[in-house]
């Protein structure tokens, strides 16, 4: 079942392992491969067809260049940012509270409303569609930063609570005890204590929200209409015209929505610590 | 002031007792040392006095004020834990300001309480240093530094010495006992080891079950046990335990018959109720028997197994008829302890004897039916002044 070691010795199996790891690694970037030999391609390569073949001039420059003078994606890139960003904080914000609260604290209901948070991940995007635009309509934030930062956040927290919870459960009792008989608030301890000590949760769960919301396209549609509000997954879309599309830019344009969230991971990787809890208890 | 009373508590976790009216109290500064095996409630009644656990009936008083319902950090208290539980996060001095600065007091002051108790301890080298870069002694410690620096006026420990190695628990023991010498507080001490109970003890308090059996010096708790769990549970190796039944019994006396020996004539406590034919628990101190033949009652018995420890030697007999009940091994034998001095090995054939005025007797219900003795005469001193 599990993945055995090969062993050194079999050097036939090794380089049939190695063979297949690099044909399925080539296959499962082929396309985005594709798509950054296009991003370089003048237009008229894809116009004759020549969409796998070496590039017929580079007009990275150009190309990339144009994806920000002649079309909105600009426009659409601070948009994401502006609804992105918040709505990770809020997440982050939220789930820290809640996890906190359904680890640390017995009362009446814990349970349930810990299943609650997590039942709520199993409900379909999609079944939720119309009532959602409805309320955002009801509550005038329809087509508005603020109906996609506002979902993002209810939508993303279900999970992160689970997230933050079980993580917080996972940090010594003695510890929470100690801060409690010196005097510690509980807004003291979380401050003081807990989130120094979950910060490696906090930064991966930051990468996963962040790529998540930003990739979003589903409320993206659903939410913003006008360009003046669309994120960039949407906005992708609308560089399609109805008769002609540019695929070079197009191309260069995905390329450039990639490049955020892999510059979040190397953002956050620094918080990834082993052991940081260790020395608390014995051991 | 350093007053605790604690009265009639109660505790239930889950429909199962765990402190059944559970009650002491201490007026001036003590060391008390509740003791108990595991499970036995010690480490509950601790953390209600602490705060970390609420309690379903009684009242705990701290330094004249009624505590029971007050948070933790409002209680005068400050805690130790086994685990030391130091914030990995922190450096030692930012761990044992931690509580002074979420009081909000001024970073003057903190530094200043900080630096007294790390010179107390010696530990102003460490101040920079962060929990995992200190070894266990170090960390515990840095964690009774964190308990001194908020000068409550009750300490609590929980079990602080049960992870660390041997030699270094004895270190901690002279220096914990040393500490409280010099602090005006008082402190209540959570463990499971007899040796920390006796040595470290003003007062000690055995618990099993859930209650108190029996509060006092360590000393009296040694030579007057009330019932027959406190008499097994503190001394090691622990009291032998024989069967016997009662075959005269009169106003001051009773007397018992085990097999191959004379009548042993104990003292009767007072108003003991006891009848001819009643099946008591006879109770001798590992210590009380000696080899040869010049005490009043002997009998022959086999050496199965020698321990020899330097100072003394512990060995386990066989005394064929006499058998002891819930023996060290199992196996029936007594436990005794001897000098170093006396040549004992395996199957030799000895004498044992023992005076009849070292005898405890237990009713059925483990209460003691021998009256209370002199500490001053008891075999712990006449060691110390040997």
């Amino acid at each position: 079942m599990y993945p055995r070691q090969i062993s050194k010795d079999d050097v036939l199996k090794k380089y049939l392992y190695l063979a297949a790891v690099t044909l399925v690694l080539m296959l499962w970037l082929l396309p985005l491969g594709a798509v950054i030999l296009t991003s370089v391609r003048p237009a008229s390569d894809a116009a004759v067809g020549n969409y796998w073949g070496w590039p017929s001039g580079f007009d990275l420059v150009k190309n990339y260049t144009e994806v920000f003078t002649q079309t909105p994606m600009g426009r659409y890139f601070f948009n994401s940012l502006v609804i992105t960003i918040p709505s990770v904080i809020g997440v982050l914000v939220l789930s820290t509270l809640t996890g906190y609260v359904l680890s640390r604290y017995r009362f009446r209901g814990n349970t349930l409303l810990f299943a609650i948070f997590i039942g709520g991940n199993f409900l379909p995007f999609q079944i939720m569609m119309i009532p959602v635009r409805d309320l955002t309509i009801s509550l005038g934030i329809y087509n508005s930063y603020l109906a996609l930062i506002i979902f993002h956040v209810a939508f993303q927290t279900g999970f992160a609570t689970l997230f933050m919870r079980n993580f917080i459960a996972s940090l010594p009792d003695e510890l929470f005890e100690a801060a409690r008989s010196e005097g510690a608030s509980p807004l003291q301890t979380l401050i003081h204590v807990v989130i120094p000590l979950v910060r490696p949760a906090l930064a991966a769960l930051a990468i996963l929200a962040f790529t998540f919301i930003w990739n979003d396209y589903f409320w993206a549609v659903v939410l913003t209409p006008s360009d003046a509000v669309k994120p960039v997954t949407a906005g992708l879309d609308n560089l399609k015209g109805q008769y002609v599309a540019n695929w070079s830019l197009i191309s260069a344009a995905t390329i450039a929505i990639a490049i955020p969230p892999v510059v979040m991971f190397f953002l956050m990787q620094r918080h990834f610590i082993r052991g940081l809890t260790m020395g608390a208890v014995k051991g | 002031m350093s007053n605790l009373e604690i009265s009639n508590i109660s505790k239930c976790y889950e429909g199962r007792e765990v402190l059944k009216n559970v009650g002491f109290k201490s007026s001036e500064k003590e060391f008390i040392v509740v003791v108990g095996p595991s499970g036995c409630g010690k480490s509950t009644l601790l953390k209600t006095i602490a705060g970390l656990t609420s309690v379903d009936a009684g009242r705990i008083l701290i330094g004249e004020h009624d505590v029971t319902r007050s948070e933790p950090g409002d209680r005068d208290i400050a805690m130790v834990f086994q685990s030391y539980a130091l914030y990995p996060h922190m450096t030692v001095a930012e761990n044992m300001g931690f509580g002074l600065r979420m009081a909000g007091h001024p970073k003057q002051q903190i530094r200043e309480a900080v630096e007294h108790a790390a010179s107390i301890l010696r530990i102003t080298d460490y101040l920079d240093m962060r929990p995992k870069q200190l070894s266990g002694g170090q960390r515990q410690r840095v964690a009774i530094g964190r308990a001194i620096t908020r000068s409550p006026a009750v300490f609590l420990f929980d079990e602080p010495l049960s992870n660390l190695d041997a030699a270094l628990r004895t270190q901690m023991r002279v220096e914990i006992g040393q500490l409280y010498r010099r602090l005006d507080a008082t402190m209540v001490y959570v463990t499971h080891d007899q040796v920390e109970a006796m040595t470290m003890a003003t007062r000690i308090v055995l618990m099993n079950s859930g209650v108190i059996e029996q509060v006092g010096s360590p000393i009296e708790l040694y030579t007057n046990p009330v019932n027959r769990f406190v008499a097994g549970f503190l001394g090691s190796p622990r009291m032998n335990f024989i069967e016997a039944s009662v075959t005269e019994v009169n106003d001051d006396q009773i007397v018992v018959a085990l097999e191959g020996l004379d009548d042993i004539r104990v003292a009767r406590r007072h108003g003991v109720g006891v009848s001819r034919g009643d099946t008591v628990t006879l109770g001798i101190r590992p210590e009380e028997i000696s080899v040869g033949r010049q005490r009043s009652h002997q009998l022959p018995a086999r050496v199965e197994l020698v321990e020899q420890l330097g100072r003394e030697v512990i060995a386990y007999v066989d005394t064929g008829s006499i058998r002891a009940i819930e023996s060290e091994n199992g196996l029936g034998h007594l436990t005794i302890q001897v000098d170093r001095k006396s040549a004992m090995s395996r199957d030799d054939d000895i004498h044992i004897g023992f005076d009849a005025e070292d005898i405890y007797l237990f009713n059925a219900d483990g209460m003691t039916m021998t009256p209370n003795r002199d500490t001053e005469k008891s075999p712990v001193h006449e060691v110390s002044e040997a």
